[in-house]
């Protein structure tokens, strides 16, 4: 008995008409015959498929044997391989695993080198009061003293194709400096 | 996987009781239903424009179909429905692939080989068929509402869950389906009242 559930009650454009009674008795007019051989050929094709309560890895070795579903996973499973490889690469190079700092450009090099020099101008011992006024009567030697090691320094550290800079620029802090003069007058 | 299950059993079971079975592995409760719906399902497929080779193919592939998906069949669910959603998505398919192969042929050899086949239209009750004429002026969803409501009578709600539409789209689907119909119709009842009258006339 066929369902007719209907919410609305108002659909007198769906009742009996003679539309519908043409549509039925045709449709009944021509209703094919039951056939013995379609009918065994449906049994027999459904019959090589794969039982719907059969376990998993079975119901995928069926799966598997249809070459165009083969063809389809297999891409699939590639393209997933190739997006997780491209994905990974991506990670690795950003988080800096593929380089070092120790390659860098010369005059990078150098002024790291120029960095690391002047952290390595020792710094003067923590003093107590006395040893301050001591030691600030001796200032003018110790700056000059300084001042001869930063020059020094500078001088023996080349910089890539800065040389001729690095030389002119000792000649500035040597000539308003009278170096020379402290060194004559004798310490009291 | 053959089980010695009475007949007479199975027979007297409802659709759904024997998807269940079918669910379960029981092979005769499947072919019970092959038995069931074979007619039906072949008789919708018909009014698709197929050759006859064509719908009994598409006829199987709708119970293979529905083979490989009763897991997915809800026992809570009529049976008939489910079943004809299938096919109308197998028709679909076959019709979008007979679309696609029609566009990729050459014109000239669609001709030669339409003009050395017998016409299967050449029935002349053809164009006096109602569902003929369904078939050309309606579209895809009204023809398919149309053959489920007046000839396997599924109600709305079936019908727009084999559509996947609302109950309201199916009934205006219904609706409009009948306006194209109608004017059809009354051309026939004309033609058959010219007929009858031309044989009542003396000669």
């Amino acid at each position: 008995m066929p369902d007719r559930k209907f919410s609305e009650p108002d659909h007198d454009f769906l009742s009996d008409s003679p539309l519908s009674e043409r549509l039925r008795d045709e449709a009944l007019r021509d209703r094919p015959a039951f056939s013995l051989s379609l009918h065994a050929r449906i049994v027999q094709a459904v019959q090589a498929a794969p039982s719907p309560s059969r376990r998993f890895t079975e119901r995928f070795w069926w799966f598997w044997t249809m070459p165009e579903r083969r063809d389809l996973l297999l891409l699939s499973t590639g393209a997933l391989a190739a997006a997780l490889w491209i994905a990974l690469t991506a990670w690795w190079l950003a988080s800096d695993h593929g380089g070092t700092t120790d390659s860098a450009a010369p005059v990078a090099s150098g002024n790291r080198q120029i960095a690391r020099g002047s952290n390595d101008v020792p710094a003067p011992p923590p003093m107590s009061p006395p040893e301050v006024l001591e030691a600030a009567s001796s200032l003018p030697n110790v700056a000059i003293r300084q001042f001869q090691n930063t020059l020094a320094q500078v001088d023996a550290q080349k910089w890539a194709y800065l040389d001729h800079d690095a030389t002119v620029a000792k000649l500035l802090l040597e000539s308003p400096f009278p170096t020379g003069l402290a060194a004559t007058v004798p310490p009291q | 996987m053959q089980e010695s299950v009475p007949r007479q059993e199975i027979q007297a079971l409802s659709d759904e009781h024997l998807a269940c079975r079918a669910q379960e592995g029981c092979a005769a409760s499947f072919e019970e239903l092959v038995r069931r719906y074979q007619v039906p399902i072949l008789h919708f497929l018909r009014h698709k424009s197929f050759a006859v080779d064509d719908v009994e193919d598409m006829t199987q592939e709708t119970f293979l179909r529905a083979y490989r998906k009763l897991r997915q069949y809800r026992g809570d669910r009529a049976f008939r429905p489910w079943l004809f959603t299938l096919a109308y998505h197998v028709a679909l398919n076959a019709q979008r692939d007979k679309r696609r192969a029609e566009r990729a042929r050459p014109m000239q050899e669609a001709i030669n080989e339409a003009a050395s086949q017998p016409d299967s239209q050449a029935d002349p009750e053809a164009h006096r068929r109602l569902w003929n004429v369904a078939e050309d002026v309606l579209s895809q969803p009204q023809f398919t509402a149309v053959w489920l409501y007046y000839v396997e009578q599924l109600s709305i709600r079936e019908i727009a869950f084999v559509l996947k539409r609302s109950n309201a789209a199916v009934k205006t689907t219904l609706f409009r389906a009948r306006q194209r119909l109608e004017p059809f119709l009354q051309e026939f009842a004309e033609n058959n009242e010219s007929a009858t009258k031309k044989r009542q006339t003396p000669r």
